[in-house]
């Protein structure tokens, strides 16, 4: 994805983000049996702004927006696994491309990640690493969940590496 | 469930224990980080409590259980750092997340008074719309001006005026109608009759259907003038002479009793607005 294009959709994003109604997603999580706890600190995750030129970008909401619709899209998976490994993904594919979002999110989301307590493997044992570096894969409907992840935020990732650049604080 | 009723079960379920329990682990200093303290917090969020375990001991005996069972794993350089940071900030974020959640204590109040006052809107709504239906129909009618229906439904909006009395009223109106015309059906051959008399005075003999809901509503009929065989025109008067209802409604109690339609316009006659 190129930077123009990058820009275009991040600006979309934030357009949402603006119309995102934080109180539906906290009765949603809540009514779904997740803790106040974690829900009050994705809350705290939502309220990280970071900076594309004088426009700031709710980049938090952002993440919490796309959260919510990954948790909405996959309404088999209980809803602490799927913040869980919604947000694990996300880091594991942010971290290494953009560190400067990745190893913030990671301060934040792993705590949120160990209190649910997920069973996420290693990224580097993703199937799809395997199979790219040649090597045997296992049946494992984990590893399946994590492509469904990745996949997801794929789009998400793209958009932030476009403009990594021109993010600040 | 409705929106209102999610909105009601998130506030009873935040509202049972506002604390943040996380906080209070930090703040007893019990945990310091790591895979052992986002174990630990898992237990307290997981619904124990610290105030179960006497030392800190064997607190963290129990946690180690549940660590063992679900660990978490994050690729990268620096990612036991993080980990160890980000529970720290963990625990030191409880006051923050107190405050969150008192915010969204009120937040979902708000959204529940809102909901609240949609239902009732939405309700006074539908009510409205049903009785301006009805002030359509009497319109169509003639029976009330569009202006007055107009009028009728501001007031009510503005709660000038009951809204039940009205609509009672209105329905009550529209079913006189509709009364008025089954006793028309039984007497249409006395009615002709009296259109053929009301033709030959070139009064509107559309108007008389509608005058006699006139006269069941505003003045006592005589028994003995017959509203079948008497014909007061009052939107011809109306329209011709500019009378109001209730002008019209006087002019007739003023005219003596009556026993046909052409005494009754004799009568009219008299008056100085024929």
């Amino acid at each position: 994805m190129d930077k123009v294009k990058g820009k275009m959709d991040l600006l979309i994003l934030e357009s949402k983000a603006s119309s995102f109604d934080e109180i539906d997603f906290v009765t949603d999580l809540i009514n779904k049996g997740v803790s106040k706890e974690i829900v009050t600190r994705l809350q705290l995750l939502g309220s990280q702004i970071k900076y594309v030129g004088n426009q700031s970008i709710k980049i938090g909401k952002i993440i919490l927006m796309k959260l919510w619709d990954f948790i909405k899209e996959n309404p088999n998976l209980a809803v602490g696994f799927a913040i869980g490994l919604g947000l694990a993904t996300l880091v594991g594919m942010l971290i290494s491309v953009i560190p400067f979002i990745g190893v913030w999110l990671s301060g934040i989301i792993t705590p949120i990640i160990a209190i649910i307590t997920i069973p996420i493997g290693t990224l580097k044992g993703h199937r799809l690493d395997k199979v790219a570096n040649g090597e045997p894969v296992s049946d494992s409907i984990l590893e399946d969940l994590i492509t469904i992840a990745k996949k997801f935020w794929t789009l998400i990732v793209d958009i932030f590496t476009a403009v990594k650049e021109e993010l600040r604080d | 469930m409705t929106k209102l009723e999610e909105y009601e079960q998130a506030l009873r379920k935040i509202e049972k224990n506002p604390n943040d329990r996380i906080g209070i682990l930090g703040k007893v200093g019990i945990l310091t980080g790591g895979v052992f303290g986002g174990a630990a917090v898992a237990t307290v969020v997981g619904g124990g409590t610290i105030w179960g375990f006497t030392t800190a001991a064997s607190w963290i005996g129990v946690t180690l259980v549940s660590a063992a069972a679900l660990p978490v794993v994050l690729v990268g350089a620096g990612a036991g750092l993080a980990i160890a940071g980000g529970v720290a900030y963990f625990l030191n974020s409880g006051s923050k997340c107190d405050l969150m959640t008192t915010q969204n204590i009120q937040n979902l109040k708000k959204k529940i008074e809102e909901e609240k006052n949609k239902l009732k809107n939405s309700s006074d709504e539908d009510r409205i719309s049903k009785l301006s239906g009805i002030y359509a129909n009497l319109i169509h009618l003639n029976l009330i001006t569009e202006d007055i229906a107009e009028e009728l439904l501001q007031n009510i909006a503005d709660n000038k005026i009951n809204f039940d009395l009205a609509y009672e009223t209105a329905l009550e109106l529209l079913h006189s109608v509709e009364s008025i015309k089954e006793e028309d059906i039984k007497i249409s051959e006395e009615l002709n009759l009296i259109t053929e008399k009301l033709k030959a005075y070139n009064i509107d003999t559309k108007v008389f259907y509608r005058v006699s809901i006139l006269l069941t509503h505003t003045i006592n009929v005589d028994d003995s003038i017959k509203r079948e065989e008497l014909v007061v025109c009052h939107k011809y008067f109306e329209e011709n002479y500019k009378l109001t209802q209730k002008e019209f409604a006087t002019l007739f109690v003023n005219l003596p009793t009556i026993d046909s339609i052409e005494t009754f316009i004799e009568e009219l006659f008299k008056f100085d607005i024929m």
